[in-house]
């Protein structure tokens, strides 16, 4: 049942598409490769994340001193580069907006915390959420989201992908109601990164942003293996030890 | 149930090699418990060093600063107070400051690096209360120099927190590890040779 | 009274039954020598409650019971705290792995009667314990204060209201307020940290000393005291310490290992022991997509649902639960050992098994049409479990059986008849098939011989 293939601008009305009746295939855009062990990656990430998302969302559980410990920053570095405030360098990564002026610009909605939140949602989430931004002039900020339909977020990166537009067709469901269904983004005005490159934002970015919402991973698992392998040999002592006594039993 | 065949030897190796790795075992899953009850990131962060602007101080000025939640003060002695410190050898406990209650810079009459500034955590050594500045002589007795008086038990301290004799507090007023960032400021909480490292 | 000791040993045992204690539940308690692998469950329970105790002690030094606070408190844990995440993440997963345990434990007493004569008490305490340790967890799972534990909470309370009357007082005196809120914390984190571990230390002490009294059973369920040798010792039975320490201990590393793997690699494991939607803060206006208790409720929580009628279903989730402690005066047969009944025994007990394990999968699950009717039958499959294992007490003749068949699917048929709501009667139907056949196996298969034949029980263990 295709019908003809049409540019759609997404009304934010459409009750259809503010439910997020699924338009495009999840995980269409890649799968994002989370990698702790990258402390390049992470180090980018936490610059992306302090210039571009720490404005609005705090990250209020998580201390910059930690962050820096964390992924080898230095303090001045830290201090000089990272820290916009009047925040000390021990202190927690929270944000100097009032929550009120908060739900002001961004229709009523608070920004989450970016130090759990992404945990509720999985960084999979974060990373098709940031690669999915495209033009409608209905929204506030010009531009809608296909993995948050209606979102109150800016595309805070467009300087860097660019802005595109997202092409639809219509779809008819089992009703007959006809649905839009994405087909394929396409670049308006490229921004100053190349794809390959704002890629890498991303990727860069969500790892950081999958470190920061449990900084644990970085040290648990090395010490889940030291304690498996302490308990193996304890584990084939007592065996024997259990073994030896038991020969008493027949 | 008795069994020729029992190797008693190995028994006792295989029972002391359990207890000895079990007992291991539990001292090391004893640690993260232990330090856990140590001071956490948050109240590391709220005990970092503090940056003080001593440059508009008037002589004879007392400020207070907080450090570890302690109060620490900063008294900018006259030319008067540092000279009167040398005389009151006699009347002093500690006057030599031997007892561990200062960084090693601060281990001489004026415990202080600077004569003229007079670093120190005010916390009465007898028991904790919080002592004042007396600075004016003659005031809590008439032989009173000036210096620092505990009401709580009557402790008295010279203007370099040396404690008198015969009164119930029995060390110096402590000196936190301080240095000077330039003429005029002052990290409290961390020596130079620290902030180094 | 059969050695003095002198020294330190001497002087305390002149005034505390300490080496009386040890001989009476270490070294001279007698247990049978044939413990299989179900018999790890009890020592690896008492170990999980030592591990939960330990670190909720732990935690509670970091943790603050208040609405504004409690949510960040634990992540000042999991972040601030040294060692914090290791600690927390010990108790959220302890917490799943002591259902795991118990269920086990509780099963192995099905399967080797280990709730009959003389042993009741010891089944009751149990039982008390199972629920004690349900209103732990329940009460534990709100403190982290995440929209999961926010939105589970509302959702388990209010099912206090469907009770007639007086319900909406009721769950307004468990919350302490209109809905769940700072009030209702501050009475759990009381309730969680002292008065349930206390009730919980209680009962498993009343536990162990019930089963000490009249002596383990066994794989064979044979009872070891009937044959004792000169000096009254059973012939079967071998000293708790050290032949059941030393092999409890090697249980214990093994478990450890297994309960490592979870905290170090898998803490949330997938979402099961830690939800998601937990990891946001409780917001009392954006209901997760999706409540679901957790894992170790589902079950129960399907049985809720899967019957129209609130009250209705809130009575059959508390029989569900109830109906466990008369297992003694249920299952009147005489065999205890699941070795020596019947095929179809062996039958009801399995499909008992599976049963509770799908209930527990579509009460994690949100209710689609098939689901609804699926939790109906294996609802319908829960109780005549025990209406089976009843009748399977004692032999009975033809008409026992055919007449129990037709009274037993003409009641669920006419439940389907005047009560099933679903709006497909297809589904009604093809489902209605699964109780059909159950019964069919369970109540009609003992006309044939040999099915229902029971075997000669030992006189002593076999191994």
């Amino acid at each position: 049942m295709k019908v003809l293939a049409v540019v759609l601008v997404l009304l934010s009305t459409s009750a259809a598409w503010a439910a997020g009746t699924s338009m495009y295939e999840k995980g269409s855009f890649g799968k994002i490769g989370i990698d702790l062990s990258n402390r390049t990656s992470l180090q980018r990430g936490a610059k992306y994340f302090v210039n571009y998302c720490l404005s609005c969302h705090p990250a209020k559980h998580s201390r910059y001193k930690r962050v820096a410990d964390d992924l080898g920053i230095s303090e001045d570095l830290m201090k000089n580069n990272m820290i916009f405030t009047e925040q000390k360098f021990g202190d927690l990564m929270t944000v100097a907006m009032k929550r009120e002026d908060a739900m002001d610009w961004f229709l009523g909605i608070d920004p989450p915390d970016l130090s759990t939140h992404v945990r509720a949602i999985g960084p999979q989430a974060v990373y098709e959420f940031l690669k999915t931004f495209y033009i409608d002039e209905t929204r506030p900020f010009g531009v809608n989201n296909l993995h948050l339909p209606n979102t109150a977020m800016p595309h805070v990166l467009f300087n860097l992908q660019g802005s595109q537009k997202a092409v639809f067709h219509g779809e008819a469901d089992e009703n007959g109601r006809e649905h839009p269904v994405f087909d394929r983004f396409e670049m308006e005005h490229p921004g100053v990164l190349s794809e390959e490159e704002y890629e890498q934002v991303v990727v860069d970015t969500v790892n950081f942003l999958a470190y920061l919402s449990e900084p644990a991973q970085l040290v648990r698992k090395k010490i889940g293996i030291g304690v498996l392998f302490f308990l193996a040999v304890l584990g084939t002592l007592s065996y024997f030890l259990k073994k030896n006594y038991w020969m008493d039993i027949h | 149930m008795a069994n020729d065949k029992i190797d008693h030897g190995r028994r006792k190796a295989l029972t002391g090699g359990v207890a000895i790795v079990g007992g291991v075992g539990a001292v090391i899953t004893a640690w993260p418990f232990v330090s856990s009850m140590n001071p956490s990131a948050s109240a590391r962060a709220a005990g970092a060093p503090v940056e003080v602007d001593v440059s508009k101080m008037q002589p004879g000025q007392q400020i207070q600063e907080i450090w570890r939640r302690k109060p620490v003060w900063i008294i900018r002695r006259t030319p008067e107070m540092v000279e009167s410190l040398g005389a009151l050898t006699p009347k002093l406990r500690d006057p030599e400051s031997r007892e561990g209650q200062q960084p090693a810079f601060a281990q001489n009459e004026f415990r202080s690096i600077k004569k003229e500034f007079l670093v120190l955590i005010g916390i009465c050594t007898h028991l904790g209360c919080a002592p004042e500045y007396r600075p004016e002589p003659g005031t809590i007795s008439a032989n009173w120099q000036g210096g620092f008086y505990c009401a709580c038990h009557g402790s008295r301290f010279d203007l370099a927190g040396r404690v008198y004799k015969n009164v119930p507090a029995n060390k110096n007023l402590e000196v936190p590890p301080y240095y000077f960032l330039s003429d005029g400021r002052i990290l409290i909480g961390m020596t130079r040779e620290e902030a180094a490292a | 009274m059969s050695e003095q000791a002198g020294g330190l040993l001497g002087w305390i045992d002149a005034r505390f039954p300490l080496s009386k204690m040890w001989r009476d539940h270490f070294a001279e308690y007698y247990a049978p020598k044939n413990f299989n692998f179900w018999y790890f469950f009890g020592s690896l329970a008492l170990l999980v409650l030592v591990i939960q105790i330990l670190s909720g002690i732990f935690l509670t030094m970091h943790y603050k019971p208040d609405a504004e606070l409690a949510f960040a408190s634990v992540e000042h844990i999991m972040r601030d705290v040294n060692w914090g995440w290791l600690i927390r993440y010990m108790h959220s997963t302890g917490a799943s792995f002591f259902f795991i345990v118990v269920y086990l434990h509780m099963f192995r007493g099905l399967m080797y009667g280990s709730f009959k004569n003389p042993r009741e008490l010891i089944w009751i305490f149990g039982m008390l314990i199972y629920v004690a340790l349900m209103a732990e967890a329940f009460m534990g799972y709100l403190l982290p204060w995440g929209n999961m534990s926010y939105w589970g909470a509302q959702v388990i309370i209010n099912l206090f209201n469907t009770i007639p009357y007086i319900g909406e007082a009721i769950s307004e005196w468990i919350r302490g307020d209109f809905v769940i809120s700072d009030a209702t914390l501050n009475r759990f984190f009381s309730l969680h940290v002292i008065a349930m571990p206390l009730a919980l230390l209680a009962l498993v002490i009343g536990h162990i000393l019930a089963l000490h009294e009249v002596g383990s059973n066994n794989p064979d369920g044979v009872e070891i005291k009937k044959t004792k040798d000169a000096n009254g010792i059973p012939v079967d039975g071998v000293p708790f310490h050290p032949y059941y320490t030393v092999k409890d201990i090697f249980g214990a590393v093994v478990f450890l290992a297994i309960f490592s793997v979870v905290v170090f690699f898998i803490p949330d494991m997938y979402g099961y022991f830690l939800e998601h939607a937990n990891f946001d803060p409780a917001n009392t206006l954006n209901t997760p997509e999706h409540i679901a208790p957790i894992w170790y409720f589902t079950p129960f929580y399907t049985v809720l649902r899967a019957i129209p009628d609130p009250f209705g279903g809130f009575v059959g989730m508390v029989l569900a639960i109830v109906v466990l402690f008369f297992l003694p005066w249920i299952d009147r047969n005489p065999i205890k050992s699941i070795r020596y009944r019947s095929v179809l025994f062996k039958i009801n007990l399995l499909v008992f098994a599976i049963t509770f394990i799908i209930l527990g999968y579509l009460g994690l699950n949100a209710v689609t049409p098939l689901y609804s009717q699926l939790a109906l039958r294996f609802t319908e499959l829960y109780f005549l479990f025990f209406v089976v294992l009843w009748t399977y007490s004692r032999p009975h003749g033809a008409m026992f059986w055919i007449s129990s068949f037709v009274i037993l699917l003409g009641a669920v048929t006419l439940y389907d008849v005047f009560m099933n709501t679903s709006e497909y009667p297809e589904l009604i139907w093809k489902t209605w098939i699964i109780p059909a056949a159950f019964l069919v196996v369970t109540l009609l298969l003992p006309l044939f011989p040999g099915l229902g034949q029971e075997k000669e029980e030992p006189a002593r263990v076999t191994s």
